[in-house]
């Protein structure tokens, strides 16, 4: 835009506003209530008849052959055994062997005899739901899970919601995208079968499946923390999803280890947006550090300038991020930005002579810029 | 866009407005976002709905229609900006954070709904937009004239570049914010906001 309509087109879309009012926002939470009321009733209606179909389905099932109760079934792969209260278990390979131990209203136990097996289980809180695989047992309350029984061993596999798993002298719980083989490496004893080769990295995964827990890379406890397929961490495609909580909760599952200038990045934009800027500031350094050359490392700079000062309250180190971001930018475009928060950082550490110095930078640099207000008064030029 | 605030230290986007002498919930909201971290009112714990919505609707509304520069479609996208929250709401306990996610969302749900105008420009569906409302009631004709002027050039400018200039030159975003809540490069956030810029001088000096 030529520099003559600039003050005025500046001018103008100040002017831009919704004017939202406190009237706007009670009225913006009574729709924000009926409009969240219709969907949970949309979804309680596509729910129901869901459930319906599977119901009978079960029924036509529990009618057609000898019932739950004695079912030794579902060993043809992808055929679901079906429950009254819409759980099922899906076998996924043809070795599979499953029995229905008990199926009643409170209480239903399905019992893996061998290979690999999905569980989705509809929530209900006063039905205890088990799969029980050798000497392990899976408990779940509104879940889905795969297990694996293999030589001796299970693994576990959680899709979503969360499950109890039970071994003879232990427990633990596992969260969505969690998974691990039973009894854990310590709890083994050396006289159990074991699979055909070291345990649990290599214990063998089931053909023709991903989403169970044959994974590879593990953590010491046994739990898996790569994704199965890609060799892209778990973690990664979390961030990528958004999850960053739980791309968090992975990346440190998995020892906190990132090698490489974009996955430093990355862990640190993780680190950050799930509430952790102390760990999210060690990756920026060690990029710096690590990839001097990148042509990333004024953002970086100006990043963790930016998290000393607002989130870690350093702000004299803030500074000289915000600096070294300027040193690096060599007049691009964030040298503007950077010197102002540069100001801003040495008020704030109480260094007044320097946040001085650089307002005066800025207000020779940028005459009439866009921060020259707050430079003004942290610069104690008003 | 106010410059004469402090520099926002958690604010990522510059408040859009002076807190006004009528106590509106613009300026509470405002105000809200300016505390920072958790609120004293929350206890330390992760925000309520009610209470986020109370405290950011005014920013997201803001942010979403200096995007759209259409009040009714800001109404629609705030709500559905908080529905999202919903699904997220236990995972973010960090307000500083949670005011960056609403903004990546409204950038997203704005992209989308500009997409599906133009979809509709190009069956003929599209209802014409009166831009001469953008500007607020202390805006003289003249301002409320070439804000109108210049959102009509927004609606031809490629979907991309215009959330990219209007999050840099109409809510005050750094480039680095730009890149960050478009989910670009800072190299792609520069190109795209001067393509928009190059379009609308063009456009003005024509006019």
């Amino acid at each position: 835009v030529t520099p003559d309509l600039r003050p005025h087109i500046a001018s103008a879309l100040r002017a831009a506003d919704p004017e939202w009012t406190a009237s706007d926002t009670e009225q913006g939470i009574r729709a924000l209530r009926t409009r969240l009321r219709r969907r949970r009733v949309g979804a309680r209606v596509v729910a129901g008849a869901l459930v319906a179909m599977i119901s009978t389905s079960a029924v036509w099932l529990y009618l057609r052959g000898s019932g739950p109760a004695s079912v030794e079934a579902a060993s043809v792969t992808g055929t679901p055994l079906l429950f009254a209260d819409g759980s099922k278990v899906v076998s996924l390979d043809e070795s599979t062997v499953i029995s229905v131990e008990d199926a009643r209203p409170e209480r239903i136990v399905a019992v893996l005899a061998r290979g690999r097996a999905r569980f989705e289980v509809t929530r209900n809180p006063g039905r205890v739901f088990r799969a029980v695989a050798g000497a392990v047992s899976v408990e779940a309350l509104g879940t889905a899970f795969v297990v694996e029984h293999r030589g001796g061993l299970v693994g576990v596999s959680v899709q979503h919601g969360r499950v109890r798993v039970t071994w003879p002298d232990g427990s633990r719980e596992l969260g969505v995208a969690d998974t691990g083989w039973f009894p854990p490496p310590d709890a083994v004893r050396h006289d159990a079968v074991q699979p055909e080769s070291a345990f649990p990295a290599a214990v063998p995964s089931a053909p023709g499946s991903s989403d169970g827990p044959s994974q590879k890379g593990s953590s010491r406890d046994g739990t898996l923390a790569n994704s199965p397929d890609d060799g892209v961490p778990a973690w990664e495609k979390l961030a990528a999803a958004g999850d960053h909580v739980g791309a968090y909760r992975m990346l440190r599952a998995a020892g906190g280890r990132v090698n490489g200038a974009d996955e430093l990045l990355l862990a640190a934009d993780v680190a950050r947006l799930s509430g952790h800027p102390a760990e999210a500031a060690t990756y920026l350094e060690r990029f710096l550090r690590e990839h001097d050359g990148d042509g990333r490392a004024e953002t970086a700079a100006f990043s963790l300038g930016h998290l000393l000062m607002t989130r870690l309250g350093q702000p004299a180190a803030a500074a000289r991020r915000f600096a070294e971001a300027r040193r690096r930018t060599r007049g691009g475009s964030i040298d503007e930005d950077a010197l102002a928060r540069e100001v801003e950082a040495w008020s704030r550490a109480g260094d007044l002579t320097r946040a001085r110095d650089r307002a005066e930078d800025y207000l020779k640099n940028y005459p009439g810029g866009r921060r020259s207000a707050a430079v003004r008064k942290f610069g104690g030029l008003d | 866009l106010n410059h004469t605030q402090p520099l926002p230290s958690h604010l990522h986007l510059v408040a859009p407005s002076q807190p006004d002498a009528s106590g509106s919930a613009r300026a509470q909201g405002l105000a809200a976002l300016d505390r920072g971290g958790r609120s004293v009112e929350d206890g330390g714990s992760p925000v309520s709905l009610e209470r986020a919505f109370r405290s950011h609707a005014p920013f997201v509304a803001s942010v979403a229609f200096r995007i759209l520069g259409a009040r009714e479609e800001t109404e629609d996208l705030v709500q559905e900006v908080f529905i999202e929250l919903r699904r997220w709401l236990e995972r973010i306990h960090d307000t500083a954070a949670l005011r960056a996610w609403l903004t990546t969302v409204t950038v997203r749900e704005a992209r989308r709904r500009l997409r599906r105008r133009r979809l509709h420009a190009v069956f003929g569906f599209a209802d014409a937009l009166d831009y001469a409302l953008v500007a607020d009631s202390t805006a003289t004709p003249a301002e409320r004239a070439l804000v109108s002027e210049i959102y009509r050039i927004l609606d031809r400018v490629p979907t991309e570049a215009r959330l990219a200039w209007t999050l840099r030159h109409v809510a005050g975003a750094t480039l680095p914010e730009v890149a960050e809540h478009c989910g670009c490069s800072l190299a792609t956030a520069k190109r795209r906001v001067a393509r928009a810029q190059g379009m609308i001088a063009e456009e003005l000096r024509d006019a």
